[in-house]
């Protein structure tokens, strides 16, 4: 299923609709958050992919059905696109739980898992994104994602975030291995126009960690990539 | 006594105000000012009614507060709605039509009435049908300053609010030359709806003060030291919480109108010097809470919610959404006086001026700095943050300065959680007998409060602790507490979840706290300590009983409740048809709540039983507690609210009296 091509549509459908609230203080909203949406330059490929990390959602304050997509394309062709669709609970006044499905178009294997999710706000207004993926023959990865806004001034904020990938499992083709597997640092520089619309300028850079890293330079592949990235972050 | 007032103008003139462009106006016959004369001629009074017979007819009109056009919610097609001037003892009728394609409402704000006259859709009547009128009628049982506004969804943030004016049978107990409406309000040409969406998605979206870097960090830094400036920051950012979250939604989206006027038109007054002139100074604001003074100008202060009050001259006072304040001033010079409301938050300000001469114009004096909170406005000790409990394994701050003199149960900080389940039971049913009864201290000493010296009957009081004070930067000096004193507080089992975030661990009697952004500024600011009803407590009953209930929320995710329950899963309060009530309320959350009970009378405590100020609405400051008394002398259902509309739909409990 090619869930991604439709993506416009649901975008069109997930449009912000809450025409009466009235006496209603938990009226059903839809959020369409485009958290990025950039290009990005590498420099050792001399490329610039166009890059989106997207989530729609439909709920209430406690419950809410999201909808993510994150992925790149490249001369028209697409790269490590994901899908993710999960139910949201809140289960403590900072913390959501998720439970649902993950979905990879383009992978030649491990399609579609399960997911496990926490996400919120920790101390330090880290914010904090943990998913766990559980594929056939209990493959299981975790992602953990953090990030935080620094206010610069009112309008200039920095955004650093951190990923951290593990596997149980090894996918030499795809140059995973079993343990820690891949460190992604960001860096943006916001212009917050409004709350709801900010262009920025980010760098980032990747590195395979561990086994991964061993397959990657095996196979004569670069274990670090860094790119620069301008982009837009929008939400209504 | 009044005589040449200002506001008895001929009845039925209507203006429309602020700068309502001519389009509809015009279609509706309305007698629309030209665009560029309002920031020459003298404002127009408010479009008046008197009378015992009113039509009034709900419909929209367009504005333009912000050069760009809007459409209203209006009464008549004015913004504000026709004051409205009524007499003590006579039956009034008021014929309401809607013309909006949505179902409205009007409630009287503050007046004594049948329940079915009240004007709240679901609770008094049906509500108002699109394209169909409802008559009110009702015998007007009192006199003073009130206001009206819609009941029904989001109006009353487009324009659906007006005053009301009720003269008295017996000559007021005091004189004056003119008398003027002052009308408060917030502007915001975001649809209410999307206003409530984007607090919803991102409730820190309209607060344009969060700190930052090069603002507060850096130069905080420079002054104290890196080590000072990020302990000090280190408890909030813990906590996930901001000391700048002050009001939900600020000058960011709003205009704030005076008497539907915007800072830059600036609504004018005449006066000749030496005259009286009365000022009804009414917030009919959505979300918004005004610091009103008027530079070089005493104030005396003679009603508050409509009702007689022993004067008191102050500076400066803060008016809660939905309060009305009544003050005399005598301007003596032959100058032009600031009107200056500037927001609770500052981020803007509503203005006006009183003038002698219509060329002669008031400059705006510069807004204060921006309020912080301290840990005295969370109610706390220390931390006492939501699902992790943080509190209890939280370190002890670093002292800042701000929070000294304030007394601390340490013993007892995290008595919510440690009390057996039996309380927080009992508290959970809405209806609890109080462990902690407010009693007068008399061991005040030296105006250090040590709250927890006082032992009320039957109350578990502990041990108090006081810090040492300081002087942080920025800060605001600390407040000094109030004679009534609070024993332990108990948070009920449903106010433990995601919806709630904060539990004021130490809430205390703050009567005489002005409130964030006004202590210790050098003027003297009016608090709920200053007011003493001119005639003695009309029923001097004690209460039979008492209810707590705890206002709650979570602020990130936008959820208000009151103890913890929203109001779509609330039983309704049961009060007996004739009893005298304690209600207390306490303040679990960072912000102040305007909270207004309908129908009755809320006696606030003081601390003198004897002359109980009455209001309609009472301001419980963030982390604080406050009681009133209150007779259930009205059958019927009534609403009893926070008056911040976007906190409404949750904070919000049914009342019934049989």
């Amino acid at each position: 299923m090619k869930l991604h091509t439709h993506w416009p549509l649901l975008a069109t459908a997930l449009m912000p609709t809450l025409a009466q609230a009235g006496m209603n203080d938990d009226p059903v909203l839809t959020m369409l958050n485009v958290k990025q949406l950039e290009g990005a330059y590498n420099e050792d490929e001399a490329n610039t992919r166009l890059q989106w990390d997207i989530e729609g959602w439909l709920g209430t304050d406690l419950h809410k059905l999201v909808l993510t997509s994150e992925g790149a394309r490249l001369d028209g062709r697409s790269e490590d696109n994901e899908l993710r669709l999960f139910y949201r609970r809140a289960i403590s006044p900072y913390w959501n739980l998720e439970l649902g499905w993950h979905h990879e178009p383009l992978a030649e294997r491990r399609d579609d898992r399960a997911l496990l999710g926490l996400s919120g706000t920790a101390p330090w207004f880290l914010e904090t994104e943990l998913h766990l993926l559980a594929g056939p023959d209990s493959d299981l990865t975790a992602e953990l994602n953090v990030e935080r806004e620094i206010r610069l001034t009112r309008q200039w904020v920095l955004n650093p975030e951190v990923g951290l990938t593990a596997h149980n499992f090894s996918a030499p083709e795809e140059h995973q291995a079993s343990g820690l597997a891949d460190l992604d640092l960001e860096l943006r520089l916001l212009w917050e126009v409004r709350p709801d619309f900010a262009p920025y300028v980010g760098v980032s850079w990747e590195r395979k960690l561990g086994n991964s890293a061993d397959l990657a330079r095996a196979s004569g592949h670069d274990v670090d990539e860094t790119q620069w990235r301008l982009g837009l972050s929008f939400w209504f | 006594m009044s005589k040449d007032n200002v506001l008895r103008a001929p009845a039925r003139r209507r203006f429309v105000q602020g700068l309502a462009l001519g389009g509809l106006a015009a279609g509706l016959g309305l007698n629309a000012r030209p665009l560029l004369a309002a920031d020459t001629t003298v404002a127009q009074p408010q479009p008046l009614l008197t009378g015992t017979d009113f039509d009034l007819e709900i419909g929209h009109q367009i504005v333009n507060f912000t050069g760009k056009d809007k459409l209203a919610t209006t009464v008549n097609g004015s913004l504000p709605a026709p004051t409205l001037r009524w007499r003590e003892g006579d039956r009034i009728r008021l014929n309401v039509r809607n013309r909006l394609d949505t179902d409205s409402s009007i409630h009287w704000h503050g007046i004594i009435l049948p329940t079915e006259m009240d004007g709240v859709p679901g609770l008094s009547f049906d509500g108002i049908a699109p394209g169909e009128a409802f008559s009110y009628e009702f015998d007007v049982q009192q006199s003073g300053t009130y206001w009206y506004h819609s009941h029904s969804g989001f109006q009353e943030q487009t324009g659906l609010y007006g005053a009301i004016i009720i003269d008295p049978k017996e000559p007021e107990p005091f004189s004056y030359d003119r008398d003027y409406v002052l009308m408060l309000s917030d502007w915001s040409d975001t649809p209410p709806e999307r206003v409530y969406a984007n607090l919803k998605k991102m409730s820190h979206y309209y607060n344009r003060r969060e700190r930052t870097l090069t603002d507060d960090l850096i130069p905080e830094a420079q002054q104290d030291g890196w080590g000072t400036a990020l302990s000090r920051r280190q408890m909030w950012e813990k906590m996930r919480m901001s000391d700048r979250d002050i009001s939900d939604v600020t000058g960011y989206t709003y205009t704030f109108l005076m008497n539907g006027q915007t800072p830059a038109e600036g609504w004018t007054g005449l006066f000749t010097p030496g005259e009286k002139v009365r000022l009804r100074v009414i917030n009919a604001a959505a979300m918004t809470f005004f610091d009103l003074r008027i530079p070089r100008l005493k104030m005396t202060v003679v009603a508050c919610d409509g009702q007689y009050v022993q004067p008191v001259s102050v500076d400066e006072f803060r008016i809660g959404v939905a309060e009305t304040i009544d003050v005399i001033v005598e301007p003596q010079e032959h100058t032009a006086y600031s009107l200056f409301a500037q927001a609770i938050d500052r981020s803007g300000y509503a203005h006006g001026q009183l003038t002698p001469d219509p060329a002669l114009k008031a400059t705006p004096p510069a807004m204060d700095p921006a309020p912080v909170l301290s840990h005295m406005d969370m109610g706390m000790d220390m931390a006492m943050m939501g699902n992790d409990h943080s509190g209890h394994s939280m370190p002890a701050m670093p002292v800042q300065g701000d929070h000294a003199g304030h007394s601390m149960p340490m013993q007892n900080a995290h008595a919510g959680h440690n009390m057996p389940s039996g309380h927080q039971t009992a508290m959970a049913q809405s209806q609890h007998q109080s462990m902690a009864m407010p009693m007068p201290q008399h061991a005040m000493a030296d105006g250090i409060a040590d709250q927890g010296m006082t032992h009320p009957a039957g109350a578990q009081s502990h041990p108090g602790h006081n810090m040492p004070h300081g002087s942080g930067h920025g800060m605001e000096k600390p407040y000094q507490g109030h004679p009534l004193s609070a024993g332990m507080t108990v948070h009920a089992d449903s106010e433990f979840g995601p919806h709630v975030d904060m539990r004021a661990e130490a809430p205390q009697y703050r009567l005489d706290d002005p409130g964030v952004g006004l202590r210790n500024n050098g003027r003297k600011v009016l608090t709920y300590a200053d007011l003493r009803s001119l005639h003695l407590t009309p029923d001097s009953r004690e209460p039979g009983r008492e209810i707590e209930l705890h206002l709650t929320g979570n602020m990130s995710r936008y959820m208000w409740s009151i103890n913890g329950i929203r109001y779509a899963e609330a039983d309704p309060i049961h009060l007996t048809y004739g009893e005298r009530v304690r209600i207390t309320l306490v303040n679990d959350t960072m912000m102040p709540h305007p909270v207004h009970l309908h129908g009755m009378w809320s006696d606030l405590e003081t601390g003198d039983a004897t002359y109980l100020p009455r209001k309609h609405t009472l301001v419980v400051q963030p982390g604080a507690r406050l009681s009133y008394l209150v007779t259930a002398d009205a059958r019927g259902e009534w609403a009893f609210h926070c008056h911040l509309l976007y906190h409404m739909m949750g904070m919000f409990r049914k009342v019934v009296v049989s």
